[in-house]
C-alpha cells in the first residue's frame, strides 16, 4: 500500500494495546469508497471490528452525496464494521459516540479547543478536521452491522477556502504517524462504544454539551431555523425557534452566522 | 387532556394480549398512536404528555392494509429524515408505479448521519409513496406501499 501506512507496524501497536477492533484488516492503495468496501465485506460476513483502510479515496462520501477530498497517503480514510446488539431505532446515537472518539484523538494532539458540530463533524477553530458517515445494515428490527466511515485530515495543508477545512499538520500536531492514529482511534472507539452500550444515549449526550460547536449559534436544519440550544436526551439537536423549541434528528445543518451562504454539512 | 397512566397501561396490556401491534385513535380531545413492541411504552408516554396538536401525525391505515395480503407497507426504522434519492441531484431510487425487485433500495432514512438504506422485502410495484422527499419521519411511520407480484 502506498502512502504512510505500515500494516505490520499497526498490527504490533494494536496487539500491544490489546485492542479488539481492527483485528481483521484490509489495506488498499486506492478505492472508490471504503464504506462501500466495508459494506460489501460486512454482507459477506466480516467479523465485528473489521477495518478497511485506503491510502487514497476517489469517491469518499459525506452525508447525502457530499464528496470528501483525500489525496493519496495524506489523510486517514477508512471504514470499520461493527456489530452492536442494537435495535435499529436505537442505532443513530452511535454516530455521536463515534464523533466523541474521533474528537478524543484530535484533542490529544492539538492545543486548540476541539469541538463537535452536531451530529459528528469535528471542528477546530471553526474549521472542519474530520467527518464521519455511518451506514447501517438492518434485518427486521435489528442492526446486523454498522459501517463507520471516518475521514481525518492529517497532512493536507492547503484547502480551498470555501471548504473551511483544517488538518493536524496545519494545527501543529507532531504525532501524525498513521499507525498510531489508527490505534488511538480504535482504542477511543472501543471506549466510547462501551460507554454507549452500558449507559445508552444518555451516557454520550452528557459528554457532548461541553464540546457543542453550535450552541447559541443561529442554524437552519432543512425547514427549521433558530438558535441551537444543545443536544436533547435522545441525541437530537434542539433549536429555539420563533414558535418554541424543536428537536431535529436528521437533515442538513447550515450555520447562519458568519457565512450565511455556506452549507457546512 | 391526559389519559390516566393506569388506563393507558390497561389499554396496552389489552392490545398486547390480543396480538395487536399498532393502534391509532383520534377524537376532538386527543390523538393517540401506539406501536407495540420494545419501544411502545416510551412512545405512548410521549404521545400523552404532549398537547394533541403537536403529536406527530401519521398516515391512517386504509382498509386495504388490513385486508390485502399482497400489499406490503414499508415503515421507518427510526426517527429521522426521509430521502428518495442518494443525493439532491440524483433521480429518485424508485418512482410511483415502478417495478421493484427484492433487495432493491427504496429510500434512505437518515438520523444523526446514520444512513439507513431501506430495501424492498419482495418483488412488487410501488403503489403509494406516503412521504415527501426531505420530510421528517417518526419511528414506524409508513413510507411506501408495495404491491407484491410473482
Amino acid at each position: 500500500m502506498s502512502g504512510g501506512f505500515d500494516a505490520p507496524r499497526f498490527e504490533r501497536l494494536r496487539d500491544a494495546r490489546g485492542l479488539q477492533l481492527g483485528r481483521a484488516l484490509r489495506t488498499l492503495a486506492e478505492t472508490e469508497s471504503t464504506n462501500d468496501d466495508a459494506l460489501a465485506w460486512a454482507r459477506a460476513g466480516a467479523p465485528d471490528g473489521a477495518l478497511v483502510i485506503a491510502a487514497a479515496q476517489r469517491r469518499g462520501r459525506g452525508r447525502h452525496g457530499n464528496s470528501w477530498l483525500s489525496p493519496a497517503g495524506e489523510n486517514l480514510t477508512g471504514s470499520l464494521v461493527i456489530r452492536p446488539k442494537l435495535f435499529a431505532a436505537d442505532a443513530p446515537p452511535v454516530t455521536l459516540a463515534v464523533g466523541l472518539a474521533v474528537r478524543d484523538v484530535v484533542a490529544a494532539r492539538v492545543t486548540s479547543p476541539v469541538q463537535l458540530k452536531w451530529p459528528n463533524d469535528v471542528w477546530v477553530l471553526g474549521e472542519k478536521i474530520a467527518g464521519i458517515l455511518v451506514e447501517s445494515v438492518v434485518s427486521g428490527r435489528e442492526v446486523q452491522a454498522l459501517i463507520v466511515g471516518v475521514g481525518l485530515n492529517v497532512e493536507t495543508r492547503d484547502f480551498p477556502p470555501e471548504l473551511r477545512a483544517t488538518s493536524l499538520a496545519r494545527l501543529g500536531a507532531t504525532d501524525r504517524a498513521q499507525e498510531a492514529l489508527w490505534v488511538d482511534l480504535l482504542a477511543a472507539l472501543e471506549q466510547r462504544l462501551l460507554e454507549h452500550e452500558r449507559g445508552g444515549c444518555a451516557a454520550i449526550v452528557s459528554q457532548l454539551g461541553v464540546h457543542d460547536a453550535l450552541y447559541g449559534k443561529r442554524v437552519r436544519v432543512d425547514g427549521v431555523a433558530g438558535v441551537a440550544a444543545g443536544i436533547a436526551a435522545d441525541g437530537g439537536l434542539m433549536i429555539e425557534t420563533d414558535r418554541g423549541r424543536a428537536t431535529v434528528h436528521g437533515g442538513h445543518v447550515e450555520l447562519l452566522e458568519a457565512r450565511p451562504t455556506s452549507s457546512l454539512s | 387532556m391526559e389519559i390516566p397512566l393506569k388506563q393507558l397501561k390497561n389499554l396496552i396490556a389489552t392490545l398486547d394480549a390480543g396480538g395487536v401491534s399498532e393502534l391509532e385513535y383520534e377524537d376532538e380531545k386527543i390523538k393517540l398512536r401506539l406501536v407495540l413492541g420494545r419501544a411502545a411504552p416510551a412512545l405512548a408516554t410521549a404521545a400523552v404528555a404532549l398537547p394533541a396538536s403537536t403529536v406527530a401525525t401519521s398516515v391512517a391505515p386504509s382498509a386495504s392494509d388490513v385486508t390485502d395480503p399482497d400489499l406490503v407497507v414499508v415503515t421507518s426504522p427510526f426517527v429521522g429524515t426521509f430521502y428518495r434519492a442518494p443525493s439532491p441531484e440524483a433521480p429518485a431510487f424508485v418512482e410511483l408505479g415502478a417495478l421493484v425487485k427484492k433487495g432493491q433500495t427504496l429510500c434512505i432514512v437518515e438520523a444523526m448521519k446514520l444512513m439507513n438504506e431501506i430495501e424492498a422485502d419482495d418483488n412488487g410495484t410501488v403503489e403509494e409513496v406516503l412521504v415527501e422527499n426531505g420530510a421528517s419521519v417518526e419511528f414506524g411511520q409508513k413510507l411506501f406501499k408495495i404491491r407484491r407480484v410473482g
